[in-house]
């Protein structure tokens, strides 16, 4: 069976004004269809650009150094354009934090979603569009401009873009960021309800370990560049193999020490400007051994996970914290 | 007994509408009282668009109420604010907003003291040095500019701004929102360390429930610029007494999420009853007829006709 993403260790930079950066250091990954897969890092960790990279949507200053990214088999880094358009448009969906990134501000919603079904759209398809985001009982909606409209329905209408042409795969980065605790379960209930309707596969994206945890069957943690720590989520939530993962869920709010004081990770995420020599998180990590900063550490199975670290047994098989 | 820090009574603003030929006003806070002792912080919680920013300039008198009154220990807010200058302080979301990007942080952090003219200049170096160990940053940094630095190092340098004149009274306004989940618990920490510390009230505005029941001893909520509950931070965790409060801690308890299906949103219109009740599971004939107003319930206070059936659920 082909699985619908497909990366292999892939490198992607950025040239800025102060030097190059890394923000892919070699991820691999495997999606089969109708999976969800949630992503999870903090900012810099490359999580964006890897969403980026599905549709091969990276800014103009990013670089593929190496390693491939294909969907359904179709490499995007490959050079065959029009295939690329081909795939975006019918294969695959984004969204945004911001839904107003995907709305035209100057076109009536109804035109817009219109446009995304494509050439055989019709009145009625447009409305069935807007019923399946939950946007039925609002007429007015397919008359409005994206500024009328409220945060939770501009989502939801760039939901409806996104899901116009029954995507294979649906990549949505921190879609539920700007809106508020009461509409964020709605977002990605709807989300998760599109995915299992149409069989569409889901990337999501989010800072949140447990708002990923809670929507998605496959977590991913990602770190410095790299997928640190890939297991279902009943599996990673039980334990932590990787001291990253351990370390996030310990210092969020709701997680204190039995002193009633939260326990935060010490030291700043990094800014890579070259492939690490050791591993990216041994300056933060209380499990750190000489080997930790001189050999990249490399994926390895561990029961029935995958986790990027030289002592994972040792972490796996103490219960608390180092 | 001492008065409250800061008492608001029965606070209304308003906001002139910004649309050519409409004279309307749009009401941001309405009929809000509260308290705040000294040493003690108030969470206030509830989406954007609530009014907690309002809520939060008021209290700071950077706005004035359209009706009731603000006291700040026991006095009215003077009209001149510069009166107060030292004695308020604000922590906003973002902390270039406090830090001029073309001064060293360490000019911004004293910049306060100057301004008020509580010290002589002479000892202001040193105190400097003590505000930014304090919030555990190294003296030298205070020659640094504010893009040498990192968003939480920034942020803790916004906090020390804040703080060097020793408020007695803090807003901390998204103060972490916008930091990443890693550096956000060293600066909740810092926080809390420094209150208990240095003992100002504080009034910590947030969306996040997680890290306002972490920081803040008493919760109020707000719905559409109502104050619809308020209790102690374990007795709003434990037992929330408005349903607007239960669909607010969906985000942290798995529990309540089977009890809850939610109606389609609907936009509000202007309702004679609850402003809830469009959107509320538990509401009956009398929630749109009747508007509830904020009543005691169990040990805290609730704006719910079925206050009682809700915490029960």
């Amino acid at each position: 069976m082909t699985s619908l993403l497909n990366v292999r260790n892939l490198v992607v930079v950025y040239d800025t004004p102060r030097g190059r950066v890394v923000a892919l250091d070699g991820v691999s990954l495997d999606l089969e269809a109708g999976e969800t897969l949630g992503i999870v890092g903090e900012s810099g960790s490359g999580k964006s650009t890897l969403g980026l990279a599905i549709g091969r949507l990276l800014p103009w200053n990013a670089r593929r150094l190496s390693g491939d990214l294909s969907v359904l088999d179709l490499s995007v880094f490959g050079g065959d354009d029009e295939r690329l358009r081909r795939l975006r448009r019918d294969a695959l969906g984004f969204v945004f934090q911001n839904p107003m990134t995907a709305l035209d501000p100057t076109m009536r919603v109804g035109r817009q979603l219109a446009r995304a079904i494509g050439p055989r759209a019709s009145r009625d398809s447009v409305r069935t569009l807007l019923s399946r985001v939950g946007l039925a009982g609002a007429a007015r909606v397919e008359q409005s401009f994206p500024h009328e409209l409220s945060g939770g329905m501009a989502q939801r209408a760039a939901i409806g873009m996104a899901i116009a042409r029954n995507p294979r795969l649906i990549v949505a980065d921190e879609p539920t960021a700007s809106l508020d605790a009461w509409l964020r379960d709605q977002i990605l209930e709807l989300l998760i309800s599109m995915c299992g309707a149409t069989g569409a596969s889901l990337v999501l994206l989010s800072h949140d370990l447990h708002v990923v945890s809670r929507y998605c069957r496959h977590v991913a943690v990602m770190y410095g560049g790299r997928i640190v720590e890939y297991a279902r989520r009943d599996t990673l939530f039980h334990r932590q193999a990787h001291p990253y993962t351990r370390a996030l869920l310990e210092s969020a709010p709701g997680a204190e020490g039995p002193d009633g004081r939260l326990r935060p990770i010490q030291g700043l995420p990094p800014v890579i400007t070259e492939s690490s020599r050791g591993c990216a998180f041994a300056p933060r990590c209380g499990w750190t051994k000489d080997l930790c900063n001189d050999v990249r550490p490399e994926m390895q199975r561990t029961g029935n996970r995958s986790v990027l670290c030289h002592r994972a047994e040792e972490v796996l098989a103490c219960r608390s914290g180092a | 007994m001492k008065p409250p820090v800061i008492y608001l009574g029965g606070v209304s603003a308003t906001y002139a509408s910004r649309r050519l030929r409409d004279s309307t006003s749009v009401r941001a806070v309405s009929g809000v009282t509260l308290a705040i002792e000294r040493g003690r912080t108030l969470g206030l919680v509830g989406e954007s668009g609530s009014g907690k920013t309002t809520l939060g300039k008021l209290c700071l008198g950077m706005m004035r109420p359209a009706e009731g009154f603000v006291q700040f220990n026991g006095e009215p807010l003077p009209r001149h604010r510069h009166r107060l200058r030292g004695s308020l302080a604000v922590v906003l979301q973002n902390p270039e907003w406090a830090l001029n990007p073309r001064l060293r942080v360490g000019v911004s952090v004293a910049e306060p003291l100057r301004i008020a003219r509580s010290l002589p200049s002479s000892d202001v170096p040193a105190t400097v040095a003590d505000m930014l160990a304090k919030v555990g940053l190294e003296p030298v940094l205070a020659n640094r500019y504010p893009h040498e630095l990192s968003g939480g190092q920034r942020q803790r340098l916004a906090i020390a701004r804040a703080l060097i004149t020793n408020p007695k009274f803090v807003v901390f306004d998204e103060a972490v929102s916008a930091l990443d989940v890693s550096i956000q618990s060293q600066v909740l920490n810092l926080i809390k360390d420094l209150q208990a510390s240095e003992g100002f009230a504080a009034l910590f505005i947030s969306h996040d429930i997680a890290v306002t029941r972490y920081v803040a001893h008493d919760i109020a909520v707000m719905y559409r610029g109502e104050l619809v509950e308020q209790a102690s931070a374990r007795t709003f965790y434990d037992k929330p007494r408005h349903p607007y409060s239960r669909v607010l801690r969906l985000t942290i308890a798995e529990r309540d999420r089977a009890a809850f299906t939610f109606r389609d949103l609907v936009e509000g219109g202007d309702s004679k009853g609850c402003l809830f009740s469009e959107n509320c599971p538990w509401a009956i004939e009398r929630c749109v007829i009747e508007k509830p107003v904020l009543r005691e319930v169990g040990e805290g206070q609730s704006a719910c006709h079925r206050a009682e059936d809700v915490s029960e659920a």
